[in-house]
């Protein structure tokens, strides 16, 4: 028990990009479908379903070797087994590559904790509910286990958080003018980013149904920011630039340590890897998820050519800018869209890019391997399908 | 002939990797994949185009010439003029005031993607005229108004002249075909993934030191 406990999980997915790969059906097919439009949902459902298979297996298996001896899975081990899966670099580029996505996940993110801040009470039930809630999270979190030094004192400082919430929580909160707001300020203010993003979803578990709506505004049509407006004057793409990339132009990308690695394809895996620019073949086959750096680069390009050009005409004197100029138009009105953070720097942690992408599958039982890599588990503690309902379809057989 | 089903999504990567491959800057590249896609979306065998688009000598040209057009006596880029009348879509000389004229496009079919992206993104509807037959763009979609099947040319020879037009009023209904998937020859996904490998690099112990589940977790 102590060892499921501590793994989490027996069966565990591949990737869970999304639909059209490895033979699932094209993503297009489904989106008629109300309810597998939001993002990632048919993919989390079927996780969800292998979970019941895990059981069944198990007890499968133990029928077949033990008999009339056999005994199945109790409620306690069921419970502690999600569905395991292990990210790794290969995820990284997901969060880059879908900016209008990732726009409308942390959009929803903001506007459901703008949502609880401004509640204008709290109540007794609430004030148990949070309770509750912490008390799940510190369960959670005493589960954590990493072997990285970073990692395991970003484990201890969330674990250190959390008895910081508990304090707050034996105090009179329903008293306070705002509540909800008051208890966020003090959060930002007394808690790390690792507790302070705990704490933001031990609010948004109290308060279900003020923001479980929001669920349905985070999925993007990406096709529809492709089309480059290419009569945009160059003085409004410097300007659009300096006003949404200004965390991108205050880098020296001529120093080594800004510039210390690249992004590539792997042809061992077929996958994303990270490699250091200086000390590894293949930087000319680069991918292009050192934005920053390319919008620099941009900029710096757009500055030396007359202003008084549209953005078609620069793109067809200087077409190698095709990329980030159509990524910078995508962006003006999607503020949440870009991983504001030097993607090639020395000092970059790309297991902060998989946590971020994670927590919205709802991961549990975070297990950081490394800087790179992250085992989790998901649905652990949550309910099974009721497969006791039979539900007869066109009369022929059970599903 | 051996094929396999590809998503749409799968067509669009591996079209794009592939175009990267061989030589187009990333943001072409990108194009080179939406129009791969939007046309296997309607029934059209895009990805075995592309490869015959890459095998020709208007796609060398044009990337010879740093990917803009290839000389006049070889024909137009699809993707470089496609990407011109898009570009260009709102300015003084673009679609949006007046006619277009294209003329000897090689692989024309590749210009419709970017006919039917303005046609969504602009909320418009665009005639396309070469003569024989007049197809139209409208809401995304690629089609004739009856419901005789026609097809745009899949030819590599050079199309005759494209008059196109954007219509003053919407076109009431487009018959298009629609799929999300294309069946690809396996001779066709080995060439592409073929110019798609020139994206990729060899592994070395460092990077695959803590690289992920893969490299140490199943061990």
């Amino acid at each position: 028990m102590r060892e499921l406990e501590s793994v989490g999980y027996l069966m565990r997915t591949t990737a869970v990009y999304g639909s059209g790969k490895f033979g699932a059906v094209d993503f297009s097919l489904i989106t008629s479908r109300p309810e597998l439009r939001p993002c990632f949902q048919v993919e989390m459902l079927a996780v969800w379903l292998f979970r019941s298979f895990t059981v069944d297996i198990i007890n499968h298996m133990a029928r077949i070797s033990g008999g009339d001896k056999m005994v199945p899975l109790g409620a306690q081990e069921m419970n502690a087994l999600g569905v395991g899966n292990s990210t790794g670099l290969g995820m990284a580029p997901f969060l880059v590559r879908h900016p209008m996505l990732i726009n409308n996940w942390l959009l929803a993110r903001e506007e459901a904790l703008v949502r609880v801040r401004n509640r204008p009470n709290l109540t007794l039930q609430d004030h148990s509910n949070l309770k509750d809630e912490l008390k799940r999270a510190q369960r959670n979190a005493r589960n954590w286990i990493s072997e990285h030094p970073i990692q395991l004192q970003k484990i201890a400082d969330l674990q250190t958080d959390l008895g910081k919430v508990e304090a707050l929580l034996c105090q009179d909160l329903i008293q306070n003018a705002q509540p909800w707001n008051h208890v966020w300020i003090w959060a930002e203010t007394n808690l790390t980013l690792e507790g302070q993003e705990a704490f933001l979803a031990i609010l948004l578990e109290c308060n279900g149904p003020l923001v479980d709506g929001l669920a349905d505004c985070m999925d993007a049509n990406e096709h529809l920011g492709t089309v480059i407006d290419g009569s945009i004057p160059l003085f409004k793409i410097i300007h659009m630039i300096e006003h949404q990339y200004a965390w991108a132009l205050n880098v020296d990308y001529n120093l080594n340590a800004a510039s210390a690695r690249f992004w590539y394809v792997s042809e061992e895996k077929l996958e994303p890897r990270l490699g250091e620019r200086f000390e590894e073949p293949g930087q000319e086959l680069e991918l292009p998820l050192d934005i920053g750096r390319m919008v620099a680069l941009f900029y710096s390009a757009l500055c030396e050519f007359d202003p008084a050009a549209v953005l078609a005409d620069f793109l067809r004197s200087q077409p190698r800018h095709r990329y980030i100029a159509r990524r910078v138009l995508m962006m003006n009105n999607h503020p949440y869209g870009e991983v504001q953070d030097n993607l090639i720097d020395q000092s970059m942690m790309p297991i902060d890019l998989l946590r971020c992408k994670l927590s919205f599958f709802g991961a549990t039982h975070f297990d950081p391997r490394s800087d790179r890599w992250v085992r989790i588990s998901l649905f652990k503690g949550q309910d099974y399908p009721n497969f006791d309902h039979q539900v007869t379809v066109s009369g022929s057989h059970n599903a | 002939m051996p094929s396999k089903r590809l998503s749409l999504g799968e067509v669009e990567s591996l079209s794009s990797r592939a175009a990267r491959g061989f030589g187009f800057d990333w943001g072409t590249a990108e194009e080179v994949g939406y129009s791969a896609r939007i046309l296997a979306q309607h029934g059209f065998d895009s990805a075995g185009l592309l490869t015959k688009y890459l095998m020709s000598d208007v796609a060398m040209q044009t990337i010879l010439n740093r990917t803009s057009q290839p000389a006049a006596q070889l024909g137009q880029c699809p993707f470089i003029c496609g990407i011109g009348i898009s570009d260009f879509y709102l300015t003084q000389s673009g679609l949006e005031n007046q006619p277009v004229c294209v003329n000897l496009v090689r692989f024309s079919a590749f210009l419709l993607p970017f006919l039917s992206r303005l046609s969504t993104k602009y909320d418009i509807s665009i005639k396309i005229d070469i003569g024989d037959y007049l197809f139209y763009c409208d809401q995304g979609l690629i089609g004739t108004l009856s419901e005789t099947e026609t097809r745009f040319s899949d030819d590599p020879n050079l199309a005759p002249n494209i008059v196109l037009t954007k219509e003053s009023d919407r076109v009431a209904k487009i018959t298009a075909r629609k799929s999300a998937s294309l069946n690809v020859s396996e001779k066709t996904i080995t060439m592409l993934e073929g110019w798609m490998h020139r994206t990729l690099v060899p592994a070395s112990d460092a990077s695959r030191q803590g690289a992920g589940a893969a490299g140490s977790d199943n061990l």
